[in-house]
């Protein structure tokens, strides 16, 4: 089960935001966002001084899990950052965050002459195509 | 497979407890503490910002390219975690081995004051005889 | 895409022999010449290669064919070709180059560089160019021009000079090879088919003419909108300069034919352009 998706750029603004089946009503969009972010970025920095051996930083964090919910990671080498939270039990979602960058990100919002970068993500298309995407994988309402 | 680092954190988030194996890069004891404090808040915000509406536990398993956080939270608080090779599987089994020569070589021990730091050598033997056995 | 300056039937150098073809552009600049045979390209062509050959041509940003005419004999002094790299641009120059005939006239600076050039067995392989590339470059230059000048009306005025230029130099590119058209129609029918499948690497997908001089193109995939989408909440959804550009296009490959035009076009639902041209007779 998918619950959802967010994207944030290179500054920390969160471009993009969709929720599934999700059964907690948040109080405050931006206040959570905001809080995932710094939460992501201070995991990362844990991580590179944690780690035994070098690690890259952008794709050296690829998932964490709770007890309640898995969450999966991908960023691109232009800091865009991927996430998506899942149920415990969905095996890795990195291969199709990495589709979802290449093919409805970069095709439908960065190739979008109307889109401003840094700005949320409004486009019809890379909406639709989106969904489209994620609730056709297996792992979407299982 | 190998184990690199195992940290137990007491109730409050401090380190009370380092250890590395294998040849993992020795850091000050500053920066052990300060990652253990790290994780401590990290566990706490993860559960936070679950998505679904009941109580989450902290960060349960961390999956990186380099290696595999597992952290075993106590009822009572106190967290082990053990940093190791991304494909370990019995890192639960693991976390609980050392909880349980927690138990019995630290808690047991009348000189060792509750919540501080450990220093146990038996708890250290057992804990290398623990992993020597794993490995 | 792949490079339309390559198309197989077009001549490339013959060693030694003479293919007649015309010299495209007058003879400002530079020719080349190399070892055997005095095959050379003209000062056009040549920029536009060097200019693509030089970033590389599997990842050119700039297509050839969308390349407005430089001054050429700067440019060729500009992308002097370093060594071994060179070498191979050398060759792909080859490859795409018109002939002209005998005439030895503008040996410039690069006639040095010329010398140097070995001859190679005549490939026509075809090039690409990176379609994503091109499409950022596009969405870039539109923008660009579209805040040069505050009025509207004068910067698609602009866009559609800009297309007119360059629709009117490919297609004297694109036709080498094809008959005299006899009429009016078979005109229409090389922008329909070749040209747009020169640009667009598709063919125009429906073409209605009332005889009397108005054609209707219909596009029903318009490749530069297919990426295009509007927020749902947006008030504004005009996208007509981004069509300009290709109005220009077809008006230029007309006046290339002599026949003087008037280009509109219609963007209907999602990625179907209807382009509509009026010959003035």
């Amino acid at each position: 089960m998918i619950y959802n998706i967010y994207i944030f750029n290179k500054d920390g603004t969160c471009i993009y935001n969709e929720d599934w089946n999700k059964k907690k009503q948040s109080q405050n969009q931006s206040e959570d966002q905001k809080l995932l972010f710094g939460m992501l970025y201070s995991l990362k920095a844990f991580i590179t001084s944690s780690s035994p051996k070098k690690i890259d930083d952008k794709t050296g964090f690829h998932c964490y899990k709770t007890s309640t919910y898995k969450l999966h990671y991908y960023e691109t080498l232009s800091c865009i950052k991927f996430i998506i939270m899942s149920d415990p039990n969905v095996p890795d979602l990195r291969d199709d965050l990495k589709k979802i960058y290449s093919q409805i990100f970069v095709e439908y919002v960065i190739k979008n002459p109307i889109y401003k970068p840094g700005t949320t993500v409004k486009c019809d298309t890379f909406i639709n195509q989106l969904n489209l995407y994620l609730k056709q994988m297996p792992s979407f309402s299982s | 497979m190998t184990i690199n680092s195992i940290y137990i954190l007491n109730k409050a988030g401090t380190l009370i407890y380092q250890n590395d194996f294998g040849n993992t890069e020795k850091l000050s004891h500053n920066s052990y503490i300060r990652l253990g404090s790290t994780f401590h808040s990290l566990h706490a915000i993860a559960s936070n910002l679950s998505p679904v509406s009941g109580s989450s536990s902290g960060i349960e398993v961390i999956e990186t390219e380099a290696f595999k956080l597992q952290c075993f939270q106590t009822h009572t608080g106190i967290k082990f975690y053990v940093i190791a090779d991304p494909n370990h599987q019995q890192l639960e089994e693991l976390l609980h081995g050392v909880y349980e020569l927690y138990t019995d070589y630290v808690l047991k021990n009348p000189f060792y004051e509750i919540e501080m730091q450990i220093r146990c050598d038996l708890f250290d033997y057992k804990l290398l005889r623990l992993l020597g056995v794993r490995e | 895409m792949s490079d339309p300056l390559s198309n197989p039937t077009i001549n490339t150098t013959n060693v030694g022999g003479q293919t007649t073809t015309q010299n495209i552009i007058g003879g400002i600049g530079s020719g080349k010449s190399n070892s055997v045979g005095t095959p050379y390209t003209t000062p056009l062509q040549t920029s536009a290669h060097t200019a693509a050959n030089s970033l590389s041509a599997t990842n050119s940003p700039i297509p050839t064919h969308h390349m407005i005419n430089s001054n050429s004999s700067n440019n060729l002094s500009g992308m002097a070709t370093p060594g071994g790299p060179g070498l191979q641009q050398q060759q792909q120059q080859q490859q795409q180059s018109t002939i002209s005939s005998n005439n030895l006239g503008l040996l410039g600076q690069q006639s040095q560089q010329q010398q140097q050039t070995i001859l190679s067995p005549i490939t026509t392989q075809p090039k690409s160019i990176s379609a994503s590339c091109f499409e950022f470059f596009y969405i870039e230059m539109i923008d660009c021009i579209m805040k040069s000048s505050s009025d509207k009306q004068h910067a698609h005025k602009k866009l559609d000079k800009l297309g007119f230029k360059v629709g009117h130099r490919l297609v004297e590119r694109l036709s080498l090879d094809t008959a005299l058209f006899p009429e009016l129609l078979d005109s229409v029918k090389f922008i329909c088919k070749v040209f747009w499948a020169m640009v667009f690497k598709k063919t125009i997908d429906g073409l209605k003419t009332n005889h009397k001089g108005v054609f209707v193109l219909t596009d029903s995939k318009f490749q530069w909108l297919q990426h295009l989408s509007f927020d749902s909440s947006a008030s504004n959804k005009d996208c007509s300069e981004y069509v300009q550009f290709t109005a220009g296009l077809i008006k230029g490959a007309m006046s290339n034919f002599g026949f003087k035009c008037i280009v509109t076009f219609d963007i209907q639902q999602v990625s179907t352009c209807v382009f509509t041209i009026k010959i003035e007779s």
